[in-house]
Order: C-alpha cells, then structure tokens, then sequence
C-alpha cells in the first residue's frame, strides 16, 4: 500500500494533467466549425499577448479593452452583413517581462493560433521573433516604436512608425518653435533611448544644443533626477531659448511632475514630450489638480502619431469606448482598433488560417487601407510608413484640463504646421 | 554645485529616507517579535496607499482622517494573514524560510486581488488628493507642507513607538519576546494573544508609508514591492532585529539614492541611470560593514565613524 | 494539432529542464549546505551574458558582417547566415556551456568569501542586493550586451532544422540531457561523506569544524559548483530566446527556484524534479485554460484569476505540507549501500 505522501503527489499530478487536458479539450471544441442552418460560420481565433500585470499593466489593460470593443464590432459587421466568419480573441497575460511574453506566445502557439495582434514592446517582440519567425505565425504590435526592429521580411509587424520618425519631428518642433538649446530626461529603455538618439541626431544637426539625463525605469523616487534637470537648464541658460524634452511613461512622469511644478526653474521654462503622455493618464481625475496647472503653465507640447485630420473613424472609436468603458482611450486603443480590422479583414479575405497567407493579405490590405489612425501604408521593415504627427498641447478649458491641437508634422511632405 | 542644490538633495534624502525607514521599522518590528520575515507587507503598504488614494480623489476624504482608516486596513490585513497562513503553518513546524515563502505567496494573491480591483475602476494608477503648497523656497531648495508632514510624522511615530516599547506592559511583553520567545512564554506572556497587538502596532507603519506614498508620489499595485528590497536592505543592516539599525538603515538608502547620487555626479560624473546602483552598492558595504567583513583595520579614516555607529546601535540592541 | 502539442511540449519540457537545473544548485546550495542564496538570478545571469556578450561578437568576425553588432540588421544576418553552418554553431554552443560554467564557477568561488564570515541572514539579502546590482549596471552599461536595448541574433543550435518542432524538439531532449546530467552530478557529489560534510555544515557549522572538517574551502566548494550549474542553466536560457536582455534577469527566477525546492522538498533531489514539474505544468496548465471562454462570464481578465489560482495553490500546499512533498532522505553513501546489501545485517557504520 503506498504512503499517503506518494498518494497525494500521484494525485496531484494526475489532477494537473487531466486539467490541463480538460483545457486544451475545451479549446479544440471551441475552434471548431459552428454549423448554423443554413451557413456554416468559420470562426479565427487571434491571439493577443498583453501586459496585465506589471509595470506596463495600465497600457494592457487599454489594448485589452480596446481589443474586446473592436471584435464586437467586427463580429456584429459581418453577421449583419451575412459575411460567414466570426472572431475570437484569445487573451494572455505577459506580465511586463520578456519571459512572460515568451510563455504567452509560446502558449498563444501551442493553442494552435497563427495570428497575434499584441501589446509587445520591442524587448518582448525581440524575445519572441524567433518563436514567430519559425513557426510562421504573424504578428502585429500596436506598440512597439524602436527603430531598432526594424527589419524586413519577417513576422513581426507594427502599427506605429518606429521612432526614428518621431526623434527628427520632435527635433523639428522643438527647433522651429524657437529653443536652440534642450535639456532632456528620458527612460533608459529600447523606447526612451530610441526616441532620444533620433532626437538628438536630427537636433544637432540644425544646430541645436542638446542635453541628455537618462534614468533607470520602474524606481519609486525621481527627486534626485529632477534636481539634476533642473541644474541642467541652469547650465543651459534657463532663458527663452531653452527647453525640457521629457521621454517616459505616464505614472513616472507624474511623479516628476509633482516634483518639478516646486522647481522655479522647471516651471518657468517650456516643456516638450513623445507621444507616450498623451492621454487621460495626466490629467484629472487621475492626475492631481496641480500637476495639471504645472502643465498649462509650462505648455506641455509634444507629437501623436495620429492622421492631420481627425479621422471620422477615429472619432467613432473613442465615442465608442467612452461609452462601453466610461473613459478615455489612451494612447494605443486607435492603434489596437485598426491592427484587428486589418487583420480581420485580412483572415475574412483569404479564408485560410495560416501565417503566410494572411501575411500577404496583410501587406496588401495595408497598403489600401485608412483607419482610426490614418493611412496605414507599411514600408519596407513591416512598419507604419507614413506618419503624420499631432501636435498637442495641454490647456485649461471650462470644463477643466484637455489636449488642444495646435498643428500637425505632415508625414509625406515633411513639413511642420503650427495652426492659427 | 550650488548650497540651494545640495539642500534640496538632502531633503529629499530626509524625506524618502523617512518612507524608508517607516517600512524597515515595520519589517523590524515583525522580525523581531514574531521572527518572520513577512513580504506580503509590501502588498500591505499598497493596500494602505490605494485605500487613501480612493478615499481622497474618489470621497474627497482629507489626507488627516485617511491615516487611521488606512493603518486599519493594514493592521486587519495583516492580522488575517497571520490567523489563515502563518499560524497554522508555525504550528505545523515550518521553518522560517518556508514561513516567507507562504508571505510571498499571500502577498502575489493580495497584488493580483488589487488588480482586479484597480482594473475594474480604472485607477491602475492613481493619486492621492493632497494640496502640497511649498513651505520654505529658495531656489530649487523647496520644501512643502506635505514634505515637512511625512518627516514630522515619521519622527514622531518613531518615537511613540520607542516609547509604547520601553514603557509600557505591551511594551516589555514584545521586548522579553524580543530576546526570548521560549522564557517569555514561561514567565506567563500569552504570546500567541500578544500577537494580534503586534500586528496591530506593525500596521501603523504600513499605514502611515501607505498613505504619505500615495500623496507623496503616484502608485500602482506593484508599488509596495518595489520599495521592499530596499527596505528588507535597510532592516538587515540595521541588524535584522534592532530598530535604531533599520531606521538608520532607511536613512541611509534615502541620502544613497538623492545626496549621494548627486555628489557622485558633480565629483565622478556618473550618469543618473545608474542610481540604484549606488544606492545598492553603499547598502552593500554597509551589510560587509555590519557584519564584520571589512577588517576594521583596513579603514582607519572611518574606523571612528564605525565605532560610533556600533556602539550606538547595540546600546538599543533589543 | 499534434505539431502544435509537440511544440508546446518541447518549450515547456526546455523550461522544465532550465528550472530543475537552477533548482538544483540551489537545493545544493541550501537544501544541503545551509546557504541561503536569494541571488541566485546573478549567477543564472552569467551563463546568458556569457552567450550574449560573445556569440554575437564571434559570429561578427567569422561571418564578416558589417553591420554594427547590436542593431537588427546584423541580428538578422547572424541567424540567416548561421543556417548553413550546421556545425559551428554546434561547437560555439558547446563552447558557451562550457564557458558559462567556469565563469559561473569562478564568480561563485570569488562571492563564497563574503558568505564565509556573514551570518545566514546578511548572505541571503548580500547576493539579493548584488543580483540587482548586477542587472542595473549590465542594463546600463552599452557595452556588454547592448545595454537596455540587449542583443538579439543569437542562432539556437538547431536552427539548421527546417521544421520549427522538431528543431524545438531537439533543443529540448539536450536541455533534458543536461539537466539529467547534473541529476546525476548532484546526486552522486551529495550520496558522499563530502555529502555528510554539506549537511553537517547545515545543521551545525561549529561542531562541523571543530571535528576538523574545512568548513570554508567546502563551502566555497559549493558554491562554485551550484553557481557553474545556474551559469548553465543561464546558457540555455539564452540560447533558447535567442535574445539576451537584462531585465529578464529579476528576482523571479530566484523565486522560482526557492519555490521549487521548498515545494519537491528540501536537500531531495528527486523532489525538485518534481517541483519543477509541478511549477512547468501548473503555469502551463493555467495558462492553457481558453481566455476568451471567460471574456463574458468575468468582469475581469481571466489572467488575474490564473494568478489567484497559482498563489492559492502554492499557499494550500505550503500549508499542508509544509516541508514540501518528498522528506529528506539519509544520504545513500558507498558505505551505507555495501550495508544496506547485506540485508538483515546490523547497521555497521565502518567499512
């Protein structure tokens, strides 16, 4: 007779393994073919890896929901359209690691999915691409800016522009609106890094003074960070020539913020940002009333990659999920929107589920399409290859604080217009 | 290097050393009494912190009545994890390492509870409500209401609690299991009914960092865990069950990651990106220090430094 | 179906293996020497920093690729171009093992000195502080592995197979050989009098060293071989992503490893075989589960309750078994086996 120890770990194993074959059971059902008299609807899983916990979890969470929304309504087009297909997203939790991002799509793979539209910033998309790349499953990220993954001819595709655009823009805003000398934070990450490096490239190059404090993400306290900005201006001038470019995520630069409102220098000068601020994240009510003053007072302007003229499309959306949701989209919802469009519309077009046909039909689409976002030609590497920018700004309004559009970087032309 | 940039820096030290110190305190005040190293205190400060956060944008709650709700949240937080986990498994023989292991455990489960909360409002990240208007300014030298608050308050705790310790019943009960949890039991103390009060007392701290973080700066659910190492730093140096130690401890990683960080950076010219690094690294000599490594003989021009610093912590070496 | 069954058999049998080898060390560390390592992610890291930090170069000068080292381009050419060489790649990976476990062991010799005189508690938070150190200065510093941005281009050693599967596959049954290997090596260096050594050490160092033995050589013995062991689990590692970055390195794999242990059961290395399986099945497990079943059923996403689950889990079993699953068991030296033959025999401790 066995000792009760070995009973209990015999069973607990034997528990996991008809668990888990519970599971895949279940998954293999529910990818079947539905028959419904007298069509008979496919139904295309796309999976989706997002940060849900972690550091990252408030942009997850947004793609997730955004995510969710666009399937609807997807689903609801093409049944009251008669068209036979149907769509499910599959949802796993990359917990803000590589490792976690490889369990997710390694997992997403071993369900059987061949097409991801994910939450994957650049360290997690080069963690998976050999995943992808060998087993031909493709993928979009409706995040990822590096320019250093740029590369053609693989899986990996992105909706965004990588950064390499947006460094030279904000270059040129920065320049054109009258400050020669800039002093910037940014995060020391593949995003943070790759803006600035572009930034600083095209801003010396017209001529300008740049001066770089690069700080380590995810720490509790910026004071000593902020300091150091501030004796930066100093050096620089602190006069009407100077300015702050911020480069980071929204939690770190409220806390900045807080900071750097108490700083006479700091708030006495202008302040520039990437696009990775824009959205409800700074404002109230989630931000606090007086970082939202600092920011009227410093005029908090920075790019968006966004279409010049408000899309009709991109309206709908964000009515759309202030609806569902009661808030705002923030910065990727736009971008999550069109990926599964796109790559719904790609699935219902060429009717097989695999990577490489779905790829063609992709690059293809793409090429023809306009979304939320705007135009969303790809180039050469798989990424978005015309970019226009906003131009935003934070002002005070009647009802409290919003982000004004005070002009536009046209993407075909080059060119910087200031509105009004 | 001007006096206004030096005296912002050491505030800031001051300040952050005090958040710090309040943490190392609690984990002290656990370890010292209770001999387990609790991790799920992390999750506990940012159940306090989110508590005060909601509470003051969502109720329009004032910072002031926020702290008692807070500290009670923490205190029956902790004590329910003390009656479910920890308990149980000392009476079943557990040792302290696998003790820790269930609190990491228990905290995961609270962090991923936050999450579904914080998810399902919307407040992933979020703020507390707190007007801080500057107190003193001079030049980037400013101090606010709220900065001044979280010193004076720190202090003030801390000494309320050397107090209740040396004067009290309660007081004495903890300290004789302090030294000796097998005589204080003999010579009558109701350890296991003690218990509930510690928590209660260790709550505080957690309450107090909770609510002052989440004015002070923004957090989200893994807030609390990413002040835990430094604060689990700061308490072994300090000598694991000595209080002066932890809280010279939290000072210690709050002048290594502003005031000398700063100096690293106007004598060396060492990039800011590497501020943990510092701040880690002197917590490292400190631990080599503390427990005797580094041959005190080798370090003349700090050898009185050194002395002082262990004859002043083992005087309240409990 | 059966491609994607095997797939995901074989990432997860790799997985396994690299936490049963980390696991291991650790068990050896402190399941049988009393040495709480709660940096073990430091020395894990070596192995995969010896991978990124040299490979990439290596495949730079032998396949003259012009490309600067950390950007895309030359990722890309370095994996293309290492397709058709079938055996380099099969020495260079050799090579990294083989480097990454001396590294692993000199590093591990060289911090056995700071834990000779440090009490339990000051070495578990000392390689706890310099694990993190070690991540913020590899993550900063551009020039080890590409700084924050790390390194990609790193060709797995089957990469000259066609079929993604099968070359998964191979990949693993080597992982699965390795980690039995040092099975095997743990096992025989602890059913040893040096194995008496360790525990004595661990249950009481004094009495250890009064009756002669060389308690610090021994344990920095120890942990030289436990940190070659992680070192190699790290090579793997980062063979396997193809991808070195070092934010990867935190403290949840120490937290992994502890898990493991303290789950299978302490200083039984047949428990952290099963501890490593049960961590790989229940996070896959889980995971496995269909998200979008519960997309309508929960008003939250299902990742969270798969965490609750996982944490319940961990917190049930610590409770009822709180030593872990399998005890500790007498260490089956020559001598007890020689005794243990001769059944029915008195229990002769001398040979």
């Amino acid at each position: 007779m066995p000792s009760p120890k070995t009973l209990i770990v015999v069973a607990l194993i034997i528990g996991l393994i008809i668990g888990g074959i519970i599971g895949y059971g279940i998954s293999s059902m529910l990818t079947t073919t539905v028959t419904t008299v007298p069509v008979t609807v496919k139904e295309y899983v796309i999976g989706m890896p997002a940060d849900l916990t972690g550091e990252g979890a408030d942009y997850g969470i947004e793609v997730r929901d955004a995510g969710l929304l666009t399937i609807d309504e997807i689903n609801k087009f093409m049944s009251d359209n008669g068209i036979p297909v149907k769509f499910r997203l599959e949802i796993e939790d990359s917990k803000t690691t590589v490792e976690g991002a490889v369990a997710a799509v390694q997992s997403l793979g071993g369900k059987g999915i061949k097409v991801i539209v994910g939450h994957l910033w650049s360290g997690q998309l080069n963690g998976i691409k050999s995943y992808v790349d060998s087993h031909k499953i493709f993928t979009v990220s409706v995040s990822s800016t590096s320019p250093a993954l740029s590369i053609p001819n693989d899986y990996i595709f992105r909706m965004q522009a990588p950064d390499s655009i947006q460094g030279k823009v904000l270059a040129h805003l920065i320049w054109e609106s009258g400050y020669k000398k800039v002093a910037v934070i940014y995060r020391n990450d593949p995003y943070g890094s790759g803006v600035f490096e572009y930034f600083n490239g095209e801003f010396s190059k017209l001529g300008g003074t740049v001066k770089p404090l690069a700080y380590t993400p995810d720490q509790p306290d910026y004071s000593s960070e902020v300091l150091r900005l501030s004796t930066m201006v100093k050096e620089l001038g602190a006069d009407k020539e100077t300015a702050v470019l911020i480069i980071a995520f929204n939690y770190e630069a409220i806390k900045m913020f807080g900071k750097a409102r108490l700083d006479p220098t700091l708030s006495g000068i202008a302040w520039f940002s990437s696009e990775s601020l824009k959205g409800p994240g700074i404002l109230p009510p989630a931000s606090p009333p007086e970082v939202a003053e600092f920011l009227v007072k410093v005029k908090l302007t920075g790019t968006y990659p966004a279409s010049l003229t408000e899309t009709a499309l991109m309206k709908e959306f964000n009515m759309k999920f202030k609806n569902k949701y009661g808030r705002e989209p923030k910065a990727y919802g736009a971008y999550t929107y069109d990926a599964l469009w796109l790559v719904a519309l790609s699935l219902a077009l060429t009717n097989k589920y695999d990577g490489d046909s779905v790829r063609n039909m992709y690059m293809l689409l793409a090429n023809r399409y306009v979304g939320a976002t705007g135009p969303t030609t790809l180039d050469k590497s798989g990424d978005r290859a015309l970019q226009d920018y906003q131009i935003w700004q934070v002002v005070k309004t009647d009802g409290g604080y919003d982000f004004k559009i005070i002009g536009g970087w046209d993407g075909t032309t080059n060119k910087l217009t200031i509105y009004g | 290097m001007m006096i206004d940039e030096v005296l912002q820096a050491i505030t800031s030290s001051i300040i952050i050393g005090s958040l710090y110190a309040l943490i190392a305190y609690g984990l002290t005040l656990t370890l010292g009494s209770v001999r387990i190293y609790n991790w799920a205190y992390a999750e506990d400060v940012t159940i306090a912190a989110y508590v005060t956060a909601v509470l003051s944008s969502r109720y329009s709650l004032d910072i002031i009545s926020c702290f008692p709700i807070a500290i009670l949240t923490s205190a029956v937080i902790l004590i329910i994890i003390d009656e479910i986990i920890f308990k149980p498994l000392e009476k079943r023989g557990a040792t302290g390492i696998q003790i820790m292991l269930a609190s990491i455990a228990a905290g995961l489960l609270i962090r991923y509870l936050i999450y579904i909360f914080a998810s399902l409002n919307n407040i992933i990240i979020i703020k507390a409500r707190c007007v801080s208007e500057p107190m003193i300014n001079y030049g980037t030298f400013v101090i606010t209401y709220l900065d001044l608050s979280i010193i004076s308050v720190s202090i003030t705790s801390m000494m309320f609690f050397h107090l209740l310790l040396s004067r009290t019943l309660l007081g004495k009960q903890i300290r004789a299991m302090w030294d000796n949890i097998e005589l204080a039991r003999l010579s009558g103390i109701k350890v296991y009914n003690i218990r509930k009060y510690i928590w209660m007392l260790v709550g505080i701290p957690a309450g107090i960092t909770g609510t002052f973080w989440a004015s002070y700066s923004t957090i989200t659910p893994t807030s609390g865990w990413s002040l835990l190492l430094p604060a689990f730093a700061a308490t072994i140096i300090g000598g694991i069950t000595s209080i002066p130690g932890a809280i010279l401890g939290g000072y210690l990683l709050g002048f290594g990651e502003n005031f000398v960080m700063f100096l690293v950076h106007e004598f060396f010219g060492i990039s800011f990106a590497y501020k943990p690094l510092i701040s880690l690294s002197i917590m490292y000599i400190a631990l080599l220090i503390r427990a005797g490594f580094i041959p005190i003989k080798t370090l003349k021009h700090v050898k009185t430094f050194i002395m002082i610093f262990r004859s002043g912590v083992m005087k309240y070496d409990k | 179906m059966i491609n994607e069954i095997l797939s995901i058999i074989a990432t997860s049998l790799t997985f396994f293996s690299i936490y049963l080898i980390l696991s291991l060390s650790l068990n050896l560390e402190y399941g049988f020497t009393g040495l709480p390592n709660f940096g073990k992610v430091f020395f894990f890291s070596l192995g995969a920093y010896v991978v990124g930090a040299f490979i990439p170069r290596i495949l730079q000068v032998l396949f003259n690729i012009q490309e600067p080292i950390f950007s895309a381009n030359a990722a890309t050419l370095r994996v293309y171009i290492a397709k058709e060489e079938v055996a380099l790649i099969l020495i260079l990976f050799l090579i990294s093992l083989v480097t990454s476990m001396f590294l692993g062991a000199f590093v591990g010799y060289i911090f056995s000195y700071p834990s000779l005189k440090l009490r339990e508690d000051y070495l578990s938070i000392s390689l706890l502080i310099v694990a993190e150190i070690s991540r913020i200065f590899v993550r900063t510093e551009p020039s080890i592995i590409g700084g924050n941005n790390g390194i990609g281009g790193i060709p797995n050693p089957f990469i000259w197979i066609n079929d993604p599967t099968t070359a998964e596959l191979m990949y693993a049954v080597v992982t699965v050989i390795i980690a039995m290997l040092s099975y095997i090596y743990v096992e025989k260096l602890v059913n040893s009098p040096y194995g008496r050594v360790l525990k004595s050490i661990r249950d009481d160092e004094l009495a250890s060293k009064l009756l002669g033995k060389l308690v610090h050589r021994v344990k920095g013995e120890v942990l030289a071989t436990a940190s070659a062991l992680s070192a190699v689990a790290g090579c793997l590692y980062g063979f396997f992503i193809g991808f070195v970055y070092p934010d990867d390195f935190i403290i949840i794999w120490t937290m992994y490893a502890w898990l493991i242990i303290l789950l299978g059961g302490l200083a039984n290395n047949k428990g952290v075989i099963l501890g490593s399986a049960i961590l790989v099945i229940v996070d896959r497990g889980l995971r496995f589960t269909v998200s979008s079943w519960f997309i309508y059923r929960l008003p939250f996403d299902v990742s969270y309750l798969r965490g609750m689950i996982f944490s319940l889990l961990l917190i049930i079993i610590l409770l009822f078994r709180p030593k872990g699953i399998l005890p500790e068991k007498p260490l089956k030296t020559t001598a007890i086996k020689i005794v243990e033959a001769y059944k029915g025999a008195g229990k002769n401790k001398n040979k």
